[in-house]
């Protein structure tokens, strides 16, 4: 109940481009989630121990967070662009170099920059069939000796090739290149384990990192067994960038990073001792150290997050983070009173999501009435209109036709012609606008009447004289304790409806006070016809204050009481919707599959279905349950015969 | 009177005519129509039958008498009424009793609330948090058995409070008869013209420029599925959480309008004793519960808080708020938009001070009555004037003069007059913000770009200049700047020929 999702800020663009990267590197081919047993870490094979944990390996694991990245971009908005780069692949592609196999032998010895990199797709709105080439993507299979032992330093580099500080690079260019000069939310994120040496050109990496900042693009890094998690909101100031990393650029291997324990914003978790029991491991677990430690670095200073994801649901909520859609801004005319009137936005807070509308389409049937297909297996559709025709009451062979046609409105049994012109003449003209038309104690508007969607009424971001009157309003409001009574036109010319608004607090200022309101949240209520005149007998000599069933009820509620962040449906997705975007992606990356994909978590030890009871509740408060059951005891009533049907005015009628 | 009301049937019972619901209304003072003779009883009752089976319903209102002997009803019941089933009288029926003055404005208004009587949406049963599984019903991740499978939960009948009432959809009528037309709809091909068999209709859904299929019975089936209550509607409490104040209840996440919950003693015995126990205790200790509901067997359920609602009386001893608990459908998270971050300035105290004023001088307790107060403008316009169309009559001043939407200038500036001009002074002049979206329109005054456009025209050059340039021309002149380029340059055209006309008109001159 409590509005912590309401409290959260839209971000200013609202379009996306977002370039993924994701780590093909022999490591990935490793089981993850990791074994728990020291003796099974980096095992390519789960241990017995683990058998009852679902582990796949990481490209699997980092294929199918990824997908499900893709696919949530898309559901958010249409207009949403992303790029996907795949490292240490054996094939060059890309826009910067397009370099088949060959030609990399005979240049290997010039080129050692942005190879073995294969950009899947530009920045450009995702469609399926880049989800079909996400899930054929492999471990690359010229995995090249790393040990240091060739003689030549290119071999060395090249061997180093089509790491993620290329990858990094690569996504800024393509990033800039699509984006450039245009409102865009900009993210890059990278899948990765980290357990590959990477080339880094210090150089080009400055620039890019100086590039990301200029353009706001956060860096967010999955990493896959990671031990660090750190999160840099904003950046740190670059000067000292440049510092620290001239510092560590003197040798070969990836910098390290001394000051991060003391930053205050850095978050650094599990750090665990690594396991040292063979020098190659050693080594590996040294590379992924210094690598984690250059992953944080760069973080640090475009801004963004590194997180030590061990599980895919943690990749997905991590990554794409909280999905609060914005609605539009509508511009309306705020009359606080007679010759006080503000440029105002009013825009949806609240809004019943529901599955969308399916479209139509009319397809060939064969002989068997089976769909007909064309040579490349693709159905056969044509386009389709509904036609309405209408004809003669009284002559069902006569069409009445259009200029013989009219609208009637019912009055009694009668239809009474109405015309355009006249419905236009009846109409009460206003421009869009929320008129005040007096205050009223909160408590004076019961609940009931309240009515959603839920609407924010904010001042004009142009208009200062605006932002304050609405925010004087919010904060008199709340001081008293009161709401203002108002009719709200939403468009030109149309109907009034009748509301409330009222002072919008945000989260953690409910109690503490800290934080003042300063827009408004606009509440629907009924006009007077609206409303329906109920009456019910009262409740109270029924209850007994001293009877042993009061008891059981105040013990039964004692037992089932949550904690606020028990049951917050806000927090809680509709499993219906996920149900319906599951399946959906199911079937476009499937065309053969023909189910349906449940959106609810089922039940097991971890993923409790978060739509029902805590279970250690339901277990502490079944002793009160049942009490209730006991002492309420109640009796359905065995029904004989018909309802009875009532048919005069002094008798209620009921549903038969 | 009963024969006449054969002409009902006659005209309604398969007539095609736009159907009101079928009522006859039975004015009299007379106790007993068929004065006792049976033969006539037994005619009017098989009228009575012969309406009642074709669903038009009988409604009765007994008139006073002149020699004040009371109208009795048994006695007409007797006469005329059929009633299946047993013949107990409901607690909560509605008696019209017109004493020896007939007053008609009091007819009226008790007329009019017969009609607004709130009829229960339907019967569900509310289980208890726990392990309580409900009959006919199953919860589906707990996979624990019931101690009492009977139990079969409190039932509450469901009611809205609140129906909107809007303007009547139009029906399409012939102009000549002014009788509805028959609609025949058909589905075409945009492409053939031919006419399709829904045979022959497949529905998709657009992803990822790629077509996905499906059929509305598989749509149906993910709702079903995504439920963990299946066969009938039920609502199943999941714990308690503290009732929030009300300034923190303003900030729930409401999606829709709420419904009423009353106890139904008619179909589970010990049911109202229940509920009232539960109802006072969450009163007490100031909690409100959080439960799942499904409110129809093919829908998809969704959260709601049950908060209980406490009666209230005015002063007159009529019931003002009724007891019982209120079922608020809650947001999932998929329902929640973010908060837009403009206009978030904090204002002084001064400023506050002043808004506090005037919110304390225009005051509407005492005026306002949920449910009485703001008619609706637009409704009561479009009836009023259906009605003189209908009836051929002027349209009603009264309701056209009287609107408690409006302002009421005059008394508002009288009780805060002094206040709304603090507030207003206090509030700085609206002097616009310039903001990164606004470059383009300050900069429309100004023809920044060093072109010689008449020089441009008259050698027909203008499509070789880039489009920005082609608007900033437009944009310096307030002309549009939407379209094509050819559109731009056309526009350009158009609006130098008429100034250099202009010009040569001036020299002239």
């Amino acid at each position: 109940m409590k509005s912590g999702v309401v409290a959260k800020k839209a971000p200013t663009a609202s379009k996306q481009a977002i370039v993924y990267i994701i780590d093909t590197s022999p490591s990935m081919k490793q089981f993850y989630p990791p074994s728990t047993s020291s003796s099974s870490k980096n095992a390519i094979r789960p241990s017995d121990d683990d058998i009852n944990i679902e582990r796949q390996p990481r490209l699997d694991a980092a294929k199918e967070a990824l997908i499900g990245l893709i696919t949530d971009l898309m559901l958010q908005s249409k207009t949403n662009e992303c790029g996907v780069i795949v490292l240490h692949t054996q094939k060059t592609k890309h826009h910067l170099i397009d370099l088949r196999e060959d030609d990399l032998k005979k240049d290997e010895q010039e080129v050692t920059n942005f190879i073995h990199l294969t950009e899947l797709s530009p920045v450009q709105r995702p469609s399926v069939d880049l989800l079909r080439q996400i899930q054929s993507i492999s471990i690359s299979s010229f995995e090249t000796h790393i040990d240091g032992t060739d003689s030549s330093n290119t071999r060395m580099m090249q061997n180093r090739a089509g790491g993620f500080c290329d990858g990094i690079m690569l996504a800024f260019s393509s990033l800039k290149r699509k984006t450039s000069g245009k409102i865009y939310n900009r993210k890059i994120i990278l899948i990765t384990d980290a357990e590959r040496e990477v080339n880094i050109h210090w150089d080009q990496l400055d620039g890019t990192v100086e590039g990301l900042r200029e353009i706001e693009c956060d860096l967010a890094v999955i990493g896959l067994d990671f031990q660090r998690s750190a999160e840099y909101h904003p950046p740190a100031v670059l000067s000292a960038t440049t510092a620290e990393t001239n510092a560590t650029t003197t040798s070969d291997g990836p910098p390290r990073e001394e000051g991060d324990k003391n930053d205050n914003k850095a978050n650094a978790i599990n750090d665990q001792t690594v396991d040292t029991s063979t020098e190659k491991q050693l080594q590996a677990a040294m590379i992924k150290d210094d690598n984690e430690m250059l992953l944080i670095s760069l973080t640090k200073y475009i801004g963004g997050t590194v997180h030590a994801a061990s599980t895919i649901q943690q990749i997905l909520k991590q990554a794409s983070g909280r999905r609060i859609p914005k609605s539009a801004l509508s511009k309306i005319e705020l009359q606080i009173a007679p010759s006080v009137t503000v440029e105002a936005r009013i825009s949806l807070s609240t809004t019943k999501q529901s599955f969308p509308s399916l479209k139509r389409e009319a397809v060939t049937l064969n002989e068997k009435g089976e769909v007909e297909k064309n040579v490349l297996g693709e159905i056969m559709s044509t386009p389709v209109m509904n036609i309405t025709s209408h004809w003669d009451i009284d002559d069902p062979d006569v069409e009445v036709e259009l200029v013989k046609r009219a609208q009637g409105y019912p009055y009694g049994s009668d239809l009474i012609p109405i015309g355009d012109m006249e419905l236009e003449g009846l109409k009460l003209r206003s421009v869009p606008r929320v008129t005040i038309l007096g205050f009223a104690a909160a408590e004076r508007i019961p609940m009931t009447v309240w009515m959603g969607p839920t609407r924010i009424v904010s001042g004009s971001v142009d208009s200062r004289r605006a932002c304050l009157a609405v925010s004087a309003l919010a904060q008199a409001l709340y001081g008293l304790n009161q709401l203002a009574i108002c009719t709200f036109v939403k468009q030109k010319d149309s109907d009034p409806e009748m509301g409330i608004l009222a002072p919008l607090v945000e989260d953690q200022s409910i109690h503490v006070g800290a934080e003042k309101p300063k827009v408004l949240l606009y509440v629907r209520m009924p006009f007077a016809d609206d409303i329906q005149n109920l009456t019910m007998n009262p409740l109270k000599d029924h209850v007994r204050m001293d009877d042993k069933a009061t008891h059981v009820c105040n013990d039964l509620i004692d037992a089932f009481m949550l904690s606020d962040t028990e049951l917050n449906p806000a927090s809680i997705p509709n499993p219906a919707i996920r149900s319906f975007r599951k399946t959906m992606i199911q079937r476009a990356l499937d065309s053969d599959f023909g189910g349906i994909v449940h959106g609810r978590i089922q039940n097991s030890i971890n993923d409790m279905d978060p739509m029902r009871t805590p279970l250690q509740m339901v277990e502490a408060g079944e002793k009160q349950t049942k009490a209730f059951r006991d002492t309420f005891a109640l009796e359905e009533v065995q029904k004989v015969g018909k309802k009875r049907k009532k048919f005069f005015f002094s008798h209620s009628e009921e549903d038969t | 009177m009963f024969n006449e009301a054969k002409c009902v049937k006659k005209l309604s019972s398969t007539s095609k005519e736009v159907e009101d619901i079928k009522v006859v209304w039975i004015f009299t003072n007379e106790s007993d129509p068929s004065k006792g003779n049976e033969e006539q009883q037994y005619s009017i009752q098989c009228t009575a039958k012969d309406l009642l089976e074709n669903g038009i319903r009988m409604r009765l209102l007994n008139l006073p008498r002149t020699d004040k002997v009371r109208f009795d009803r048994s006695l007409f019941y007797d006469s005329v009424i059929i009633i299946d089933g047993d013949n107990d009288f409901d607690e909560n029926e509605i008696h019209i009793e017109i004493q020896d003055d007939l007053n008609l404005e009091g007819l009226l208004e008790q007329v009019s609330e017969a009609f607004l009587k709130v009829r229960k949406l339907q019967s569900v049963p509310m289980y208890l948090p726990g392990k309580e599984i409900p009959t006919g019903c199953r919860i589906d991740t707990s996979g624990e058995t019931t101690n009492n499978p009977l139990y079969p939960g409190i039932v509450i009948n469901l009611y809205h409070f609140i129906r909107i009432k809007k303007k009547p959809l139009p029906t399409v009528i012939s102009a000549r008869s002014r009788k509805r037309t028959n609609k025949v709809t058909e589905i075409l091909s945009t492409q053939t013209g031919e006419i399709i068999s829904k045979e022959r209709i497949r529905h998709y859904i657009e992803f990822g420029n790629e077509r996905v299929y499906f059929t509305k019975d598989e749509v149906d089936q993910i709702k079903m599925n995504s439920t963990s209550i299946h066969v009938a509607p039920c609502l199943i409490l999941l714990g308690f959480k503290p009732t929030p104040s009300i300034s923190s209840i303003i900030q729930c996440p409401l999606i829709s309008r709420s419904m009423f919950a009353y106890p139904d003693e008619t179909c589970v015995k010990g049911n109202r004793r229940a509920f009232a126990t539960l109802h006072a205790s969450m009163l007490r200790k100031r909690v409100m519960a959080i439960g799942k509901f499904l409110f129809k067997t093919n829908g998809t359920e969704r959260f709601v808080a049950v908060i209980p609602q406490e009666e209230s009386l005015f002063e007159n001893g009529e019931q003002n708020r009724p007891p019982g608990l209120i079922i608020m459908p809650l947001a999932f998270e998929d329902d929640i938009r973010a908060i837009p971050d403009n206009g978030m300035i904090a204002a002084d105290m001064k400023l506050v001070e002043a808004a506090e004023n005037m919110i304390r001088h225009l005051n509407l307790d005492r005026e306002i009555v949920i449910g009485e107060s703001f008619e609706n403008p637009a409704l009561k316009t479009f009836w009023n004037y259906i009605e003189s169309v209908a009836l051929g009559t002027p349209l009603s001043e009264t309701l056209l003069n009287h609107d408690d939407t409006s302002w009421d200038v005059d008394n508002i500036l009288s009780a805060c007059g002094e206040h709304i001009d603090k507030f207003n002074n206090l509030l700085p002049e609206n002097e616009h913000v310039t903001s990164k979206n606004k470059r383009k329109s300050l900069s429309s005054d100004i023809d920044v770009v060093d072109i010689d456009w008449i020089k441009e025209f008259n050698e027909n050059t203008l499509d070789k200049l880039s489009v920005n340039e082609l608007k900033y021309y437009l944009r310096s002149k307030g002309e549009p700047i939407s379209g094509r380029k050819a559109d731009l340059i056309e526009r350009i055209q158009r609006h130098i020929s008429v100034v250099v006309k202009n010009e040569f008109a001036s020299k002239n001159v």
